[in-house]
């Protein structure tokens, strides 16, 4: 029979010196961490000034049209909205970096990882179609406005476009996401509850011992 | 903080703590592969974070709350297990050059204890790997969320289920 001495003693004989981790492959890692989030930088900086003259040219056209429809005004608004939008939740994306939830207990960690699965899970299955179709309708009330000088080939081919195109375009990514869902963070949130439980439950039993100890006074 | 300061931090985190960090992985997922790539993603999140301390907590506990999160959320390729072994049953005698090291008595008994501690529930697994590394009760309880008082029973609970499955082997 081992003694709990011995038994960590043992233990502590596995060391990550036993692994094949040298300070080379760690300063590797950090530098390639640092060249990705460099690199996150630059693409969301281009992203920025590429999206910040379309808007502007958007909101100038209202302007320098001042005799078009309300569908035109309206479109042109719901699209410089949704690309400010995307705009400011890819900033918010970036300046999360480092602000993780990993430093908290794990019964904050756990709490916090799965409101984030679930709210990323509900954006990808529920707003993305209802964002997707608001998009199908702004650019269909656009080309109504833009196109209605147009013959109704060009009509038909720009507004099937658009309906048609977009919807497929949708389908594949929305194929690959629920993938990933499936593969990575469905196990992972069902892991996560399990963990919760566990943890929820011992607090449970501590609330309950503590009431019994008031209940005895 | 400079990029150089986060270099200087980091290194003297690891090279202090670096065994007891992967000890943990180890201790949840008890194949040296799985235990290797979370050992990697604590290392990561660790860089990752180093900004956001604050000196509230020790650093210590700061970096075992990194490590025990990143292994909770690891558990999603626990099925990798299948994938590298071919079977649900993980070679508690796969890491190298033990034999050598230790002698094979102690290899073999390290073996038994792997294994005993592999049959051991999740969050059982990753709280005897912290006292096997005589981690306080009262920083296991803060890297946990649970109070000292519960902790301490629950380890009692947990040494004595481990001394049971090594006794029964």
């Amino acid at each position: 029979m081992m003694e709990f001495n011995e038994i960590q003693n043992l233990w502590k004989k596995q060391g990550a010196d036993k692994i094949k981790f040298s300070q080379q492959k760690i300063d590797d890692m950090i530098n390639q961490i640092e060249k990705q989030r460099k690199t996150n930088l630059i693409s969301i900086i281009s992203a920025t000034i590429g999206c910040i003259p379309a808007m502007i040219g958007m909101i100038a056209l209202m302007f320098l049209l001042p005799d078009r429809s309300f569908l035109f005004y309206g479109s042109l608004i719901f699209m410089t909205l949704v690309v400010a939008g995307t705009l400011a939740f890819t900033w918010h994306k970036y300046f999360q970096w480092g602000n993780q939830s990993h430093i908290e207990s794990s019964q904050s960690y756990i709490d916090q990882t799965l409101k984030k699965l679930e709210t990323q899970k509900m954006m990808s299955n529920k707003v993305m179609p209802i964002y997707m179709v608001l998009l199908i309708i702004g650019f269909n009330v656009y080309f109504l406005d833009v196109l209605s000088d147009e013959s109704q080939f060009r009509r038909i081919l720009s507004h099937g476009l658009i309906t048609i195109g977009m919807p497929i375009f949708y389908y594949f990514i929305s194929f690959i996401e629920k993938k990933r869902q499936k593969k990575e963070v469905d196990p992972l949130i069902k892991s996560l509850k399990e963990w919760k439980s566990e943890l929820d439950s011992e607090l449970d039993s501590e609330l309950d011992k503590d009431s019994s100890t008031i209940n005895k006074y | 903080m400079t990029n150089q300061e986060k270099h200087k931090i980091f290194g003297q985190l690891l090279e202090s703590n670096k065994d007891k960090l992967y000890r943990i992985c180890l201790g949840y997922l008890y194949e040296k592969n799985l235990a290797e790539d979370c050992f990697q993603e604590v290392l990561i999140n660790i860089w990752k974070s180093l900004d956001n301390f604050k000196n509230k907590s020790q650093i210590s506990t700061y970096v075992y709350r990194i490590t025990v999160n990143t292994t909770i959320s690891f558990n999603k390729k626990e099925k990798r297990h299948k994938q590298i072994t071919g079977s649900n049953e993980p070679d508690f005698n796969r890491i190298s050059n033990e034999t050598t090291e230790l002698g094979e008595e102690k290899s073999e008994k390290l073996a038994m204890l792997r294994k005993a501690i592999s049959e051991l529930a999740d969050q059982e697994r990753l709280i005897i790997s912290m006292v096997l590394d005589e981690i306080s009760n009262k920083e296991i309880g803060e890297i946990m969320g649970i109070s000292q008082n519960h902790i301490g029973v629950k380890i009692h609970r947990i040494k004595n289920s481990l001394s049971q499955k090594l006794n029964a082997t």
